[in-house]
């Protein structure tokens, strides 16, 4: 029975799977172009819903954990009490040894007493020899000032970027790059980078602009940072594409770079 | 209390991992839903019910590889598609549908099964009435019970034995009277 399943099931996987390519094939580019303004159109409903989805069906548990570990640091803090080293009210000198060294009593000057002779050993003794002047009260002793350190402020991501880049964002470039070229149109500006990995080519459009998909790329759709990115698999390059506050950045790398790069660009504070 | 922090952990796992699946087959899904519907709004329509179909059977979904998981998408867009369709021109199809048709169980005769081997097998279902096909990838492919394609397709779950039951006896047939790969 379970190999009458199992053919069956094969049969029915290999005809889904012939189905879908004949499906993807079918598609043609302007059913695609409607259905990346669908997408955009309709990305943070799905989301929304995935997100929602997900997570109702948890709340309860959520709450019931946390009254557990109420409950558990409770049952904890009560059960395994550790003995406070600190009594806050006096007890009997016994109970109190183990925590205390016995307070010095104050004793009056010690006199003078000769050096031992070079051939004895001094004898160790735990009195202290040099305290002779113990005072009841405590001396102030001033704590050191306090230096002024100034806290830590967001230090501007300048690392790389080339003084006459003019745009607002920019990649961490990886060492081994290096730059070859920089170019300025009316509304964007373009860094070329080469590297024995291959080329590097991050581009920043002023406004947001249409970015042709080439025939033979793959398509697909991930997130750098907060924006869904449009991201073209062309042979062993990767193009990333998305806009942030009214810009379009377009980035190509190498395909194993390519996504660490692309998390690497930054708002380039000094702008 | 460990467990209930796996769940959280599972669950916001759960979350990525079909939002990247959403971003990386939303230009199938969305372009093959507007294929079939020709309308945009039935079309996000589409996609919204897919992805909550998806999220039924995310635990599948994992352990399929790339291009399976592709046609397992592809596969359940077309399915929602025609679903909507169906609903939406209230075509109930299992108007009709006799429960005596369920009587026979309906089962593919397992030696013919054997004999005929996959690729007749494939073919056979390829050849099966469009609805029938559907259920039979519905139930062999996408792994859903009867109740979930009830669910799906809006038919009662008996009638979905009973088109699953047709289904089964129509492969036989089909199976029999191509002998001659025999």
């Amino acid at each position: 029975m379970k190999h009458h399943q199992d053919l069956l099931k094969e049969a029915c996987t290999q005809l889904a799977m012939e189905e879908a390519e004949q499906i993807l094939h079918d598609l043609d580019e302007e059913t695609m172009e409607q259905a990346d303004q669908l997408f955009r159109r309709h990305r943070k409903t799905v989301l929304a819903m995935l997100s929602k989805g997900k997570k109702s069906a948890v709340p309860w548990l959520r709450a019931v954990a946390c009254l557990i570990f109420i409950i558990g640091g409770v049952w904890l803090a009560l059960t395994h009490q550790s003995p406070d080293p600190v009594p806050l009210s006096p007890v009997s000198t016994a109970s109190v040894a183990p925590y205390y060294s016995p307070i010095p009593t104050f004793s009056p000057i010690p006199t003078h007493t000769p050096a031992p002779s070079p051939t004895q050993p001094p004898i160790p003794t735990n009195i202290p020899t040099s305290s002779p002047t113990i005072s009841p009260i405590p001396t102030h002793t001033p704590s050191p000032v306090p230096t002024f350190t100034p806290l830590p402020t967001q230090t501007p991501f300048t690392s790389s970027v080339p003084d006459e880049w003019g745009g607002e964002y920019f990649p961490s470039i990886p060492s081994g790059y290096q730059l070859s070229a920089l170019e300025q149109g009316g509304n964007m500006m373009r860094a070329t980078y080469e590297a024995k990995e291959g080329l590097l080519i991050f581009e920043e459009y002023f406004q947001p602009t249409t970015v042709p998909i080439p025939e033979s790329a793959q398509a697909s759709y991930v997130l750098v940072n907060e924006y869904v990115a449009l991201q073209m698999a062309v042979e062993d390059q990767i193009i990333l594409c998305w806009e942030a506050d009214g810009r379009t950045i377009i980035l190509t790398a190498p395909a194993n770079e390519a996504m660490e790069l692309a998390l690497s660009v930054k708002k380039l504070l000094n702008k | 209390m460990f467990p209930l922090f796996f769940l959280w952990i599972e669950n916001d796992e759960d979350r990525l991992f079909l939002e990247s699946v959403y971003l990386e087959y939303s230009r199938l899904m969305y372009a093959q839903a507007l294929k079939i519907t020709q309308n945009g709004e039935e079309a996000q329509d589409v996609v919204s019910d897919s992805m909550m179909a998806l999220m039924k059977k995310i635990d599948l979904l994992r352990t399929l590889p790339c291009n399976k998981l592709q046609a397992y998408i592809v596969i359940t867009v077309k399915h929602t598609a025609i679903n909507l369709f169906h609903r939406k021109k209230r075509q109930r199809i299992d108007e009709g549908v006799a429960i005596e048709d369920l009587a026979g169980n309906g089962s593919v005769d397992q030696a013919l099964l054997a004999q005929a081997g996959v690729e007749n097998i494939k073919n056979a279902i390829a050849s099966l009435p469009a609805r029938e096909k559907e259920i039979m990838l519905m139930k062999y492919f996408r792994e859903l019970t009867d109740e979930e394609i009830a669910q799906e397709t809006g038919l009662r779950a008996v009638s979905v034995r009973v088109h699953l039951s047709r289904a089964r006896k129509h492969l036989s047939q089909l199976l029999s009277e191509r002998r001659e790969w025999q």
